[in-house]
């Protein structure tokens, strides 16, 4: 008997995905549908939806901290500390710093969930489609490469995972932000409600909608048999979601495959590299080390999809040098790791809205208004390329006096009374890929794994700060225009990253020479390695990006399994 | 190589304890909360837990010693502040024994309600000087200032408070965006 055939035997399968996030959850169910046998490698460990949320059920006041995190913790952690969601309730899901050490040649606050589901656990949930806006923009304005799709290639993927995520939406007509198969939209607060009228009488443009989201408003068929049930409106999402009320790999895709009985998942699986073999010129399967016992082991299969979430692709794929590829899988043309790109976050504006005073909300909603990218849409109308979208949240202040000591002050505490309408936007900006934002593999540093650091060099521009200046602007204009009163701006100038919208550097493109994948997210020169997580990304639009990289996904897999079928692959 | 300094002045080194100043102990028994960082007595646990009570006393609802807003106080203090905010709590915390004998001829425990609350608007008022040895800052604010605002926020973020007062609903089941309040809305209603 020989032992090593028999394990290489029991190490193969038709398909390998790297990655257990949003991408991967959906490459994970698509290819076990399609009845290929399919070992899918998650670095962390395994958390099971319901069982592994630990926080889901506390009440706040369980919390020591009430939520707040410990100060050794956040000098222990501070690039994580940045993130909004990393407190006391979920800093489980969260990379910390000192465990995944890398390397930042500008400053790059990297967020990441290495656990199954990854941050799928952890996202604001934004589901916007792209529109041909966005897809021709590259081309339009002469930055990056033509994208080799344009709407009408991904549109059928959008409504295709879109009514298995569950996306909620209000259909609002608008040709720069299409519709998709919504379930019924959450509601506008008071003040929403007029905002939006406010600007849309001024702005034939300029349009306020409700939030586009992955949550479940309207039960269904498909979302019972996922086992889901309505959102409950707890807002407590990053925990984990015992009810399934929202998309995530947890509750949705990953038990999804695993009930097809044609899915295998490995946790604590941290891949090295993808194994290339020259001879028959394809890759073969994936290095991994076990992240426990750190044992070198290899799986192999006909297809593999990288999934590893938009930089550890990148990583990946540096790391798979072999004498056909001495700098990287696929990377022919010597742009692997660079025109990486993310969305610009820095700049806010607030406001207070004296009126609608005996006007209040019930419950909670994870979930706030959009306002679509109004700016250089038909044509190029600034200073800056592109433009940006904006998110909007409105609440009540509560006014509640802490004056005095004894009952008075008592009474102060449990007579609260509402304040103004307090409005907030924030800017989801554009960026323009370009050569210069690079990751590459440190020469030196490696992690505790052994495997290369790496070196983030990512930075702003001047297009980014003119795009600023004029969210600031135009939004304080459209406060001032609805009557809101104490507005104030700011820009935080926070590192690139903090937006954990990063894309790019394994781009999609129609030619080999400038761009790492085809259309069908396949590496150029390597085709049964498709990449369909961030890294894939020409150019980032001011979208969420998570739906585009779920329907890219599965498009993708549609595409593989014919290949296969048509024995091309 | 400071911080280590430092660390071990005011004695907490890994496995180490700061102790709160001691005074003259009405209780030799250890105190109910568990801390991290900082070591405490039952006596000294109680007597916070006094001064929250005399901020927040107990009505015909409790008051903060009831749903333990002294120890978060003393989690937060413990997990949450610098070292020298911690060194400046407690060293306050002793001013204002110290200040409250000197100005009643008894400890704080055995003042009447009404002593104790005033004593801590005098504080709050800036109306309270202690007797400093040489070299020693005024610390009463920087005792004062957390415990007040972090009593208040135990107070208010307790189970009692938050679900009888306040009506917490951990699972609302839905979002109404318009809610129209009236005169006769309660106080549920108006903070949704």
């Amino acid at each position: 008997m020989n032992v090593n055939i028999d394990s290489k035997e029991q190490h193969t399968y038709d398909a390998i995905v790297i990655g257990s996030g949003i991408s991967g959850g959906w490459a994970a169910k698509e290819l076990a549908e399609k009845g290929l046998k399919t070992l899918v490698l998650e670095r962390g460990r395994d958390v099971k939806h319901g069982v592994d949320y630990p926080t889901t059920n506390m009440k706040p006041w369980e919390f020591e901290h009430k939520g707040q995190l410990s100060l050794d913790v956040q000098k222990e952690n501070p690039v994580v500390s940045k993130c909004y969601a990393f407190r006391e309730d979920a800093q489980h899901f969260f990379v910390k710093d000192k465990e995944h050490p890398y390397v930042q040649d500008k400053p790059f606050d990297w967020i990441r969930g290495y656990q199954v589901g990854g941050k799928s656990l952890l996202w604001a949930r934004q589901t916007q489609r792209w529109s041909d806006f966005d897809f021709t923009g590259p081309q339009r304005d002469g930055f990056a490469v033509d994208w080799p799709i344009r709407y009408k290639d991904i549109a059928p993927w959008y409504s295709y995972v879109e009514q298995f995520a569950g996306i909620s939406g209000n259909k609002d007509g608008l040709a720069e932000l299409p519709d998709g198969e919504f379930l019924p939209p959450m509601e506008m607060t008071k003040i929403e409600s007029y905002f939006k009228e406010k600007v849309a009488a001024r702005y034939k443009d300029r349009h306020i909608i409700i939030g586009r989201c992955a949550h479940i408003t309207e039960v269904k068929p498909i979302f019972i048999e996922q086992g889901r049930v309505k959102c409950q409106h707890r807002d407590l999402c990053q925990r984990g979601c015992p009810f399934g009320g929202y998309f995530s790999s947890n509750a949705s895709t990953i038990p999804w495959a695993l009930r097809t009985g044609n899915m295998t998942l490995r946790p604590h699986s941290v891949v090295d590299s993808i194994i290339y073999d020259e001879q028959k010129g394809r890759a073969t399967g994936v290095r991994v080390i076990d992240a426990e016992t750190k044992e070198s082991i290899e799986f192999f299969a006909r297809i593999i999809f990288v999934n590893a979430a938009a930089l550890n692709t990148n990583l990946i794929l540096l790391n798979s040098k072999s004498s056909r590829f001495p700098q990287g899988l696929g990377n022919d043309n010597g742009l692997l790791g660079k025109f990486v790109a993310f969305h610009n976050y820095r700049a806010r504006v607030s406001a207070e809205y004296d009126g609608f005073e005996n006007f209040t909300k019930y419950g909670n909603r994870p979930n706030g208004c959009y306002i679509p990218r109004f700016r250089n849409v038909r044509k190029q109308e600034t200073d800056f390329l592109r433009g940006y979208a904006a998110g909007l949240y409105s609440s009540r202040s509560i006014d509640r006096s802490q004056e005095g000591v004894g009952e008075e002050l008592k009474s102060n505490l449990l007579s609260p009374k509402l304040g103004p309408w307090h409005v907030n936007s924030h800017i989801m900006g554009e960026t323009i890929p370009k050569e210069s934002n690079t990751v590459s593999l440190s020469p030196t540093l490696v992690d505790a794994w052994g495997i290369p650091q790496l070196k983030i060099n990512i930075d702003y521009d001047d297009n980014d700060d003119k795009m600023v200046k004029d969210y600031l602007e135009q939004i304080s204009e459209m406060f001032t225009d609805a009557g809101f009163t104490n507005i104030k701006t700011s820009d935080s100038h926070q590192a690139p990253g903090l937006d954990i919208h990063e894309m790019g550097g394994v781009r999609m493109g129609h030619d080999p020479k400038t761009s790492l994948l085809n259309k069908w997210n396949q590496l150029h020169a390597c085709k049964n390695v498709f990449v369909t997580d961030g890294a894939c990304m020409t150019s980032t639009a001011t979208q969420n990006p998570s739906l585009t990289y779920m329907a890219l996904t599965a498009r993708a897999v549609d595409y593989a399994a014919k290949q296969i079928n048509a024995k091309e692959l | 190589m400071q911080r280590r300094t430092a660390l071990k002045q005011i004695g907490i080194l890994a496995g180490g304890a700061m102790l709160l100043p001691s005074c003259i102990g009405k209780t030799t028994a250890p105190a109910a909360i568990s801390l991290n960082k900082l070591v405490i007595s039952g006596q000294q646990e109680n007597l916070l837990a006094l001064m929250a009570e005399a901020l927040i006393p107990k009505t015909d609802t409790p008051g903060a010693r009831e749903v333990k807003a002294h120890h978060f106080v003393l989690h937060m203090l413990d997990d949450c502040y610098e070292m020298d905010a911690q060194q400046k709590f407690l060293s306050g915390f002793a001013q204002a024994q110290q200040a409250i004998e000197a100005k009643t001829g008894k400890e704080f425990e055995d003042c009447s309600l009404q002593e104790q609350q005033t004593f801590l608007k005098e504080i709050e008022e800036g109306k309270i000087v202690p007797q400093l040895k040489a070299g020693e800052e005024n610390n009463l604010e920087a005792f004062y200032k957390p415990f007040k605002g972090l009593t208040i926020r135990g107070y208010l973020g307790s189970e009692y408070i938050m679900t009888n007062i306040f009506g917490y609903n951990m699972i609302p089941g839905k979002f109404q965006g318009v809610v129209e309040l009236s005169a006769d809305s309660d106080l549920k209603t108006i903070l949704g």
